[in-house]
């Protein structure tokens, strides 16, 4: 039974273009002292710091096995720009399929979208607000 | 002679072995016991006020996919060390006077999966860390909240991924994937 979920799993992803968000990316939020913050996570819940300053979870993809996903987490600078125009004290990335279609379909719903889609080496990024001024991150790896 | 020989590198041969593999034992009984302890794994969870939690489960199922119930959503995924075993982080949306995240004042509360809880636990209580509550365990896992250095509460979970996947089998609910 497992199995053969999984087969039918890994048979139908491959071609499943559905925009929509898949997982969580990544969770920022606000902190006094980020520095002091990413030691007391070191040292007390043993978070490793990479060199970019963010704390890495790897997973694996439900549906491909063989395929590391990263959640990125960050305690960044309270009052950073980085979260504006949202005046909240975080902010989650969501890890998409199909951001094109995605952003279409956003546009189409009257979803306010704040930036055009930026594409980077580790994937593409674009950036929205919901429905109670949360400002989202939408990141298509 | 030449018996005697071979019988003494045969005795040679097998003391080594057993010296060996008892070198072995001690070192990785050693070395084991000091990186032991993993503490955190993986997010567990992610929990943010509103003012329509309603409504946002709603936005999120309508706009962005999640298959969303009255909690929220469960995303799915695979261990990175184990891709046969399974894992899980719930989302979800809490009314903004929920006292779920007290004594934190903050929006948003985060939920860490840790291998071993109850030897966590102990490690924090030595390092002056204030833990809020005591350990609570379900079928689904272990739970203790916790405040970090800057007043955020933090849940830390042991999961039971298997009960985990079997409550929301039993909800009817699908997970976001």
């Amino acid at each position: 039974m497992e199995d053969q979920e999984n087969q039918t799993d890994k048979s139908t992803s491959p071609v499943d273009t559905t925009p929509k968000v898949t997982g969580i990316g990544g969770i920022f939020f606000f902190s006094d002292n980020p520095q002091e913050t990413k030691e007391w996570y070191t040292k007390n819940l043993g978070l490793e710091i990479n060199e970019w300053g963010s704390s890495s979870f790897d997973s694996r993809n439900i549906h491909r096995p063989d395929e590391i996903n990263t959640l990125q987490w960050s305690p960044f600078k309270k009052g950073s720009e980085y979260f504006a125009p949202s005046k909240k004290e975080f902010m989650i990335n969501y890890r998409v399929q199909n951001i094109e279609g995605l952003v279409n379909k956003l546009k189409e719903n009257g979803v306010t979208i704040l930036d055009g889609i930026a594409t980077h080496d580790y994937g593409k990024f674009v950036h929205i607000m919901d429905s109670e001024g949360n400002k989202i991150e939408l990141w298509e790896p | 002679m030449t018996m005697k020989k071979i019988a003494l590198i045969i005795v040679v041969l097998a003391t080594s072995f057993c010296f060996g593999f008892a070198f072995k034992t001690i070192i990785t009984n050693n070395t084991g016991d000091d990186t032991k302890l993993k503490r955190v794994t993986s997010i567990g969870g992610i929990f943010f006020k509103c003012k329509d939690p309603k409504k946002v489960r709603e936005w999120y199922k309508t706009h962005l996919g999640l298959n969303t119930n009255q909690y929220g959503t469960v995303f799915e995924w695979r261990q990175a060390t184990d891709s046969s075993k399974k894992g899980f982080s719930q989302w979800s949306p809490f009314a903004e006077k929920t006292k779920y995240f007290e004594p934190s004042t903050k929006e948003f509360m985060i939920n860490y999966r840790v291998d071993n809880l109850e030897a966590l636990v102990e490690e924090l209580k030595k390092e002056g860390v204030t833990i809020t509550d005591t350990m609570a365990t379900y079928d689904y896992g272990k739970f203790v909240h916790i405040v970090d250095i800057e007043g955020n509460k933090i849940e830390l979970w042991e999961p039971n991924d298997i009960e985990y996947e079997k409550l929301g089998n039993q909800l009817g609910t699908q997970t976001t994937k």
